[in-house]
């Protein structure tokens, strides 16, 4: 498995106390593989992606990514804010991971060529206050994308956008993926969002309990909500509201 | 030609209402409604600026000099104490409660002992500009690398970036505002530094000549000295604030680039 978790469970020290957020859970992902975890918030989503690419060490369980342990630096990590530092130009953001690895002169022509790739060379020299939401974020995930690693976490990279913007970024990033062959597990609430994008959806439920969904629709997927779209997302609403219902009796 | 107008717009007010406070200050000092050894016209203290300007600008320049070396030594201590004290928790434990009291003994209580070990030689004057401009440096740049975003430090830690280059990378970035609301403050404090310190013990400098003017009741030169030291403090603030502009030089909105005309939907 490109990437593995297993028994995982992480907790936090608040006042004193522990306080759980994850408990035994078991993931994995193959290679090129489109995973979505959804669930409600408070599930300790974002926990678990940081878990994943090694920002903060789990109690119990290990985490592999391609059969190795997973330290920072494993894999490539976006956050739901782009975290474009404001000072940089869109190029040297781009090539702020080869910079920290000292191989920024080689991965000049990658970012170049994936910029091009994507229609945004125009803004190579621009700074990020002078780019739209939509575009600060693509710029964020090909700059993901040159951490050169195969597996990528992305915690609700879309999540601050417009219901429009979004709805481009997904048929942009469903492309984009299709050529890259890259593995990605993404964090997202937006049902829709994990539908349309995703291999195989996994429900996590506040329990710490997890759930697993196929989309078995062909790409590259209709944008507009097919009969079978809106079946899977009433599957999973019910999925995941179920659990709440427990909850409360 | 745009510059100047767009200087006009922001200062006109200011620039109107000074005018009216020297007509008016004149004024009265000319038609003897007030005495010129108590408030001098701003003519008087013109022409004692014009006549002593030779004996003016070695005195401007001995402040100068004083004012500048004192300030890059407080920048030079300032920053890296700052610096130490945010990498190392214990130097901040340390030293930092120091810091803060130096900052409740009165300097010109301190002044008698710089004399005693630097006598009146340009150091006195130096190590009390130090002690003034050290202070809001520190904190400043402290308080700046203090309130980085986690989110940035977290994702270049997923880049496996190392301690020092979070730092480089992110932290110093993120501490300038902060660092250069210090500067400047300190900049304007540095001037006060080095005249206070001539007071107490100089041959030479701004701060000995107005004291030695005073002494002589010549209200005249006493109001030139200062108003040379609030132009030499002017100087320094500028200086510091065109430093902090250029360092923000990406922040300007640049008419030319229209990246936000790239479509959208592409």
């Amino acid at each position: 498995m490109t990437f593995m978790m297993k028994n995982v469970s992480y907790s936090i020290k608040n006042n004193g106390e522990r306080k759980s957020i994850l408990r035994n859970i078991n993931l994995e992902a193959a290679a090129g593989e489109f995973v979505s975890i959804i669930g409600k918030s408070g599930t300790g989503k974002s926990t678990l992606l940081k878990l994943a690419c090694g920002l903060e060490k789990p109690d119990e369980g290990e985490i592999m990514i391609q059969n190795m342990p997973s330290v920072p630096g494993s894999a490539g990590y976006m956050p739901q804010k782009d975290l474009l530092l404001p000072w940089r130009t869109v190029m040297d953001n781009l090539l702020l991971s080869p910079e920290l690895q000292k191989e920024k002169k080689e991965k000049k022509k990658e970012a170049e060529a994936l910029l091009e790739r994507v229609g945004l060379s125009a803004c190579q020299e621009a700074y990020p206050h002078e780019l739209s939401g939509g575009m600060r974020q693509r710029i964020a995930f090909l700059r993901t994308l040159l951490t050169g690693k195969d597996v990528l976490f992305l915690d609700e990279p879309f999540g601050a956008l417009d219901a429009m913007t979004k709805k481009d970024m997904h048929q942009w990033m469903a492309a984009l993926w299709r050529e890259l062959n890259k593995t990605i597990v993404l964090v997202t609430h937006d049902l829709h969002e994990a539908v349309f994008l995703s291999d195989r959806i996994i429900v996590l439920h506040p329990s710490g309990e997890t759930e697993e969904i196929m989309v078995q629709l062909p790409r590259p997927r209709e944008a507009f909500l097919t009969p079978e779209i809106t079946g899977l997302i009433n599957t999973l609403e019910s999925r995941i509201t179920h659990e709440s219902y427990q909850g409360i009796s | 030609m745009n510059r100047i107008k767009a200087f006009l717009k922001d200062y006109y007010l200011f620039l109107m209402a000074a005018a009216i406070l020297l007509g008016v200050w004149e004024w009265l000092v000319d038609t003897g409604r007030l005495p010129p050894f108590i408030l001098p016209a701003p003519s008087g203290i013109l022409l004692s600026l014009v006549e002593n300007r030779d004996i003016l600008l070695m005195h401007t320049w001995a402040t100068f000099k004083e004012t500048t070396i004192g300030f890059l030594i407080a920048a030079l201590a300032g920053v890296s104490l700052a610096v130490s004290m945010f990498f190392f928790k214990s130097v901040q434990r340390t030293v930092y409660p120091a810091v803060l009291i130096s900052q409740t003994i009165p300097i010109i209580a301190l002044s008698p002992i710089f004399v005693l070990w630097f006598g009146y030689s340009i150091w006195s004057k130096v190590a009390v500009t130090v002690l003034i401009a050290f202070f809001p440096i520190v904190v400043s740049t402290y308080d700046g690398l203090n309130h980085h975003d986690r989110d940035y430090v977290d994702l270049l830690r997923s880049m496996g970036a190392r301690r020092w280059q979070i730092f480089k990378k992110v932290q110093m970035p993120m501490a300038l505002p902060s660092f250069f609301s210090g500067i400047k403050l300190a900049a304007v404090f540095s001037v006060v530094g080095a005249t206070i310190g001539e007071w107490l013990g100089a041959s030479e400098g701004l701060g000995y000549y107005s004291r030695r003017m005073s002494g002589s009741l010549n209200a005249e030169g006493v109001f030139s000295a200062i108003f040379l030291l609030s132009l030499l403090g002017m100087c320094f603030f500028g200086a510091a604030a065109l430093a902090e502009k250029r360092t923000f030089k990406w922040k300007e909105v640049r008419k030319d680039v229209q990246h936000e005309k790239v479509d959208e939907t592409q």
